[in-house]
């Protein structure tokens, strides 16, 4: 019995050696390979691309930072409770607009030029997705920053637009479109004839006369002083007052009314972003299971063909074998 | 005979003379001669001879003394006398030898005179009668010259008017020098003006400027060359100011009259409703002559030593014009809503750009007072009244009257405060900015009576909508108008110490103390500064807060009273113990009780800001805990098994659910927290406890055993009563 022992654990011995040598040229493999595999995947255009991404990221973050940072002071939410110490100015608000355009364009353009070089670039497959993906992830947040900046933006604009609106001393709205009627037509009474401005001047003149006598003397005294040329110079000058005037209310209304205009677009088109930012998303989902269901039906093409390939492959060994059938059968008869 | 008199006296009085000067020649020598004189007076009378003797030798005595040796002097002596004696004799001889000469002469010399005045007396005669005759022949000599000296006073007044003639050639030379400069610079002609005056801005050009500027600037102003525009009116309190200075006013003249011009006479720029025409105009003047006058003009000021700004003084040259013009034009278009209002936004843009752009002082006048008179601010305020009521009106009857601007992003709404509180705030801020640049202080606390009016119009809308709500105070609009309402106590308080709020109610205070409106109590606080002007209405406001706050609080204590009723029912009186039980947990009563509280919580966080809803919750937990004391604890009896479920319910289940909002949530239930202790003592805790209330109440208190066992706030009364709710006292026959 202890012979016996001695020989099993003496087997068992030299099983495990055999084992351990078997283990240690598989890790020493293993280890190689890894080592070559690495070896090969270092070259400089993905270290590049990586640090480049990776620089445009922390761009993004930075931008980020900033605009949360500056955010209460920018949005001026309750300024009626902070103190003057605290306040940013309108014109580092326009600045802050400025720059964060431009920064924001930057990294787009930076990242249209990654994806440009990228496709360019001649790589694997499993690279190219990788490196899609990872443009597509900069460019969300990219987008998820922008989106930021135009909620913030949204406000301040509206909150200028309120201020605005309160800060004349006027009636309400519904009064003030009865004056502009009343002025288009006052103008075009003064255009249209000479009558109408001297009809005009009638009333003017009881007004005159209701005038303190300041006015009326003033008048007079005036009038006497000016020789017939300063009188000529006046009234061509006088006439070009009025074109300016008038041409000057008129650009005023006019960009008054595009500027309101301009904030309901503005209301209007980041509405329609967002919709369309979720219609984006479903669409790309649902282009990724279009792609995924071709692939899959690329499989089963090849499949297809493989199998109708065989198909042919008996139906040629049929018709030869049915060829040497008939040359058999005529030698068997001769 | 009286020339013989005459030459009598005459001699005497040359005597005279001469005898006083011997006496001062005689006082001039020593006294030896004074007693030679006097001994030879002596002499001359003859006797007395015994005298003479003592004299000598009284006199040798003194002189020579009793020294022997000194008799050598006798000599001098003798010589000395004998020296004055010749003198004397001298003196003598000459005076009878020469009076007699000078007394003839002195009477010849009065007899030539005597004949001399005869002569001229025989002259005068023919004299006298040829000098009348003389005066005859040229009296008509007289007269023509006369005439000719009236005829030089005339040539001189005349030369005067030609000097001022020539000062007033000075004054055409000067505007001759500005039309050379193309003053006025008009904006048509800008870019002729820009091209033209290159040429013809020669130093030359510039020298004559400077030269005709000093001379105008060093002659005062008469009225009868320029006649300056009459002074507004008293009612409109301009400030008093010195009148413009010469140049200057001669440099505005063409510009009055192009203003005159266009917007006094009949011409169709002179139109009511657009102020903005001329307020356009001067400003454009005032902004195209400020680089000629920085540049050209403040140099001569400068070098004269003058302490006139040239541009700020042309400024307001040209800003009394349109003082004129407005006090002219308001009457007519007080009675017209828009006109009115019209124009008060165009001052008061114009004001803005005055004093921000060209840094035209608030010393000077300016259009707001002209918008200060009587008649006119009383219609301002009125107006501003009605507008602002039906702003309130629209910001209140809008569709996102009571949706925050800021929902979206939570971040920064911390006050969760409605559109129509934060539009209402900025009416406010936007009346501020209007008045607050109205030169008297009784103007400005007008309008703050009217925004103080406006706060409380606000308010009673509020409790209005509020009282409409009533039914749902968890309701979303109801949760709007208390974050409305806390912030608009907000900012009135932070707007309390503001710098021009501070002012105003430092004028209000001096005004208060001349009326004497106010008790000196209420004058002590507004003066130490304990109060402010907008104290009234911040504690209505926050009256009403308070009373929204409790009710919301009472209407979500009633529901979980009545979620609690199964909870209060609960059989502590035979629950399991805690060893009979394999784990502790929650009673199912309790569930109601704690979702009910849960829910409310959560739906008040999100919708009340952050400072009321704190208030809030404390409130609201004060009163569950009495609650929960008196209807729960006081209420029942409990054995070993209930106390520890009710302490499991209270400190497991309870407590935690405000620790979202505090970090020690039991603090603010002590009575709960402590009445479980006291029922979960130990038997024999329990029972010491007993016994030393029992004995303590007898002789001293037993808050230092209360203490040692946890409790602080329950009296010992309370606690007696506790310790007698709990059942599983031990049998006292064990």
């Amino acid at each position: 019995m202890a012979v016996d022992i001695t020989l099993l654990f003496r087997a068992s011995v030299k099983t495990v050696k055999t084992r351990n040598k078997a283990l240690g040229v598989a890790v020493g493999g293993g280890a190689d390979g890894s080592r070559d595999e690495l070896f090969r995947r270092s070259p400089r255009p993905k270290g590049d691309f990586s640090s480049r991404a990776r620089e445009v990221i922390s761009h993004i973050g930075k931008l980020r930072d900033f605009l949360l940072e500056h955010r209460k002071e920018y949005i001026n939410a309750y300024s009626h409770t902070m103190s003057e110490y605290g306040r940013m100015t309108d014109t580092e608000r326009d600045q802050i607009d400025q720059d964060a355009q431009i920064f924001m364009r930057t990294c787009k353009d930076a990242i249209q030029q990654l994806r440009t070089e990228a496709h360019k670039e001649i790589h694997s497959q499993q690279v190219k997705e990788h490196r899609t993906a990872v443009l597509d992830f900069v460019e969300d947040y990219l987008k998820r920053v922008c989106k930021l900046y135009s909620e913030q933006r949204a406000i301040r604009v509206k909150r200028v637009v309120d201020k605005k609106r309160l800060s004349k001393l006027e009636p309400e709205p519904h009064t003030k479109r009865k004056e502009p009627a009343s002025e288009k037509s006052s103008h075009n009474a003064s255009q249209d004839s000479e009558e109408k401005p001297a009809a005009e001047d009638l009333p003017e003149k009881p007004l005159a006369e209701s005038q303190p006598e300041l006015g009326t003397w003033g008048d007079g005294k005036g009038e006497d002083e000016l020789s017939p040329e300063e009188i000529q110079m006046f009234e061509q000058e006088n006439q070009r007052l009025i074109g300016e005037m008038n041409s000057l209310f008129d650009e005023v209304r006019q960009i008054e009314g595009k500027v309101v205009e301009i904030s309901r677009l503005q209301e209007i088109f980041t509405e329609k972003v967002l919709q369309q930012e979720t219609e984006i998303d479903s669409i790309h989902q649902l282009v990724v299971g279009a792609t995924e269901n071709i692939k899959e039906g690329n499989e089963d093409i090849r499949e297809a063909i493989k199998n109708n390939a065989g198909f042919r492959v008996w139906i040629l060994f049929f018709l030869v074998m049915c060829s040497f059938s008939l040359l058999f059968l005529d030698w068997y008869d001769s | 005979m009286l020339a013989a008199g005459e030459i009598g006296d005459v001699p005497a009085a040359l005597c005279c003379p001469e005898s006083g000067d011997e006496t001062k020649n005689t006082e001039e020598k020593s006294d030896v001669n004074t007693a030679a004189l006097v001994g030879s007076e002596q002499l001359g009378q003859g006797g007395g001879d015994h005298e003479l003797l003592l004299y000598v030798s009284a006199f040798i005595e003194k002189e020579v003394g009793s020294d022997l040796k000194s008799l050598k002097t006798l000599g001098k002596l003798i010589e000395q006398m004998t020296e004055s004696k010749v003198k004397l004799e001298e003196q003598v001889l000459t005076i009878s030898s020469e009076i007699p000469k000078r007394i003839q002469s002195a009477l010849k010399d009065a007899e030539e005179a005597k004949q001399a005045l005869g002569d001229i007396l025989g002259q005068e005669a023919p004299l006298f009668s040829s000098i009348n005759s003389h005066l005859l022949i040229a009296q008509p000599w007289t007269d023509d010259l006369g005439a000719m000296i009236s005829q030089i006073e005339e040539i001189e007044r005349h030369l005067t008017y030609l000097k001022w003639v020539s000062q007033i050639e000075e004054l055409s030379d000067f505007e001759e020098i500005l039309a050379q400069l193309h003053w006025p610079f008009i904006t048509h002609t800008q870019s002729q003006a820009v091209g033209a005056s290159r040429p013809a801005s020669t130093p030359e050009t510039y020298a004559s400027l400077e030269t005709l500027f000093c001379q105008l600037l060093k002659l005062q102003a008469s009225d009868e060359l320029l006649t300056e525009s009459k002074q507004l009116p008293e009612k409109y309190c301009l400030p008093a100011s010195p009148s413009v200075a010469l140049p200057i006013q001669i440099m505005l003249v063409p510009l009055q009259k192009r203003f005159r011009y266009h917007f006094r006479g009949s011409r169709q720029t002179n139109v009511i409703s657009k102020p903005e025409w001329y307020f356009a105009q001067v400003l454009l003047w005032i902004g195209s002559h400020s680089h000629f006058l920085d540049e050209k003009i403040q140099p001569i000021l400068d070098k004269v030593g003058s302490a006139v700004n040239a541009r700020l003084e042309f400024s307001r040259g040209l800003v009394m014009l349109i003082l004129e013009k407005l006090a002219s034009d308001i009457p007519c278009l007080l009675y017209d809503d828009s006109l009115f209002c019209h124009l008060v936004d165009e001052v008061l843009l114009f004001e803005r750009e005055l004093h921000s752009v060209h840094g035209y002082p608030s010393t000077f006048a300016s259009c707001m007072h002209i918008l200060s008179e009587e008649t006119c601010f009383q219609r301002w305020l009125t107006v501003e009244r009605k507008f602002a009521l039906q702003k309130m009106d629209s910001m209140l009857s809008s569709e996102a009257a009571w949706v925050s601007q800021y929902k979206d992003i939570t971040d920064v709404d911390e006050m969760k405060v409605p559109d129509c509180a934060e539009v209402f705030m900025t009416l406010l801020l936007v009346i501020t900015d209007r008045y607050k640049n109205l030169p008297t202080a009784s103007r400005k606390l007008q309008f703050l009576e009217l925004q103080k009016d406006l706060v409380d119009d606000f308010r009673i809308r509020l409790t209005q909508v509020m009282k409409e709500e009533t039914r749902a105070p968890l309701g979303f609009r109801y949760c709007a108008i208390l974050n409305a309402v806390n912030y608009i106590s907000t900012v009135l308080a932070d707007w309390a110490d503001n710098v021009f709020f501070l002012q105003l109610q430092q004028a209000a205070l001096e005004v208060f103390a001349e009326n004497n409106v106010l008790s000196k109590l209420q004058l002590g606080q507004l003066a130490s500064m304990e109060s402010s002007v907008f104290d009234d209405m911040i504690n209505l406001l926050e009256r009403l807060k308070l009373d929204m706050l409790t009710r919301q609080v009472d209407h979500v204590f009633r529901e979980v009273k009545d979620a609690a009723k199964l909870y209060k029912k609960e059989r502590w009186l035979s629950l399991l113990s805690q060893s009979e039980q394999a784990v502790m947990s929650l009673s199912s009563s309790a569930c109601p009780l704690l979702l009910t509280l849960r829910d409310r919580l959560l739906q008040l966080e999100q919708q009340l800001c952050f400072s009321l809803f704190n208030i809030f919750w404390q409130m609201l937990v004060e009163k569950l805990d009495l609650y929960l004391y008196q209807e729960i604890i006081l209420a029942n009896h409990f054995n070993e098994g209930g106390a520890a479920q009710l302490q499991f319910d209270m400190t497991r289940n309870l407590f935690p659910l405000f620790s979202h909002y505090c970090k020690r949530p039991e603090n603010y239930f002590k009575h709960v927290k402590e009445a479980c202790i006291v029922l979960n003592l130990n038997i024999g805790s329990a029972l010491l406890l007993k016994d030393v209330l029992q004995s303590a109440s007898e002789h001293i208190p037993a808050t230092a055993a209360l203490n040692e066992v946890g409790v602080y706030k329950l009296a010992q009364q309370d606690v007696e009563i506790l310790l007698n709710l709990r059942t599983n006292w031990p049998n006292p026959g064990k």
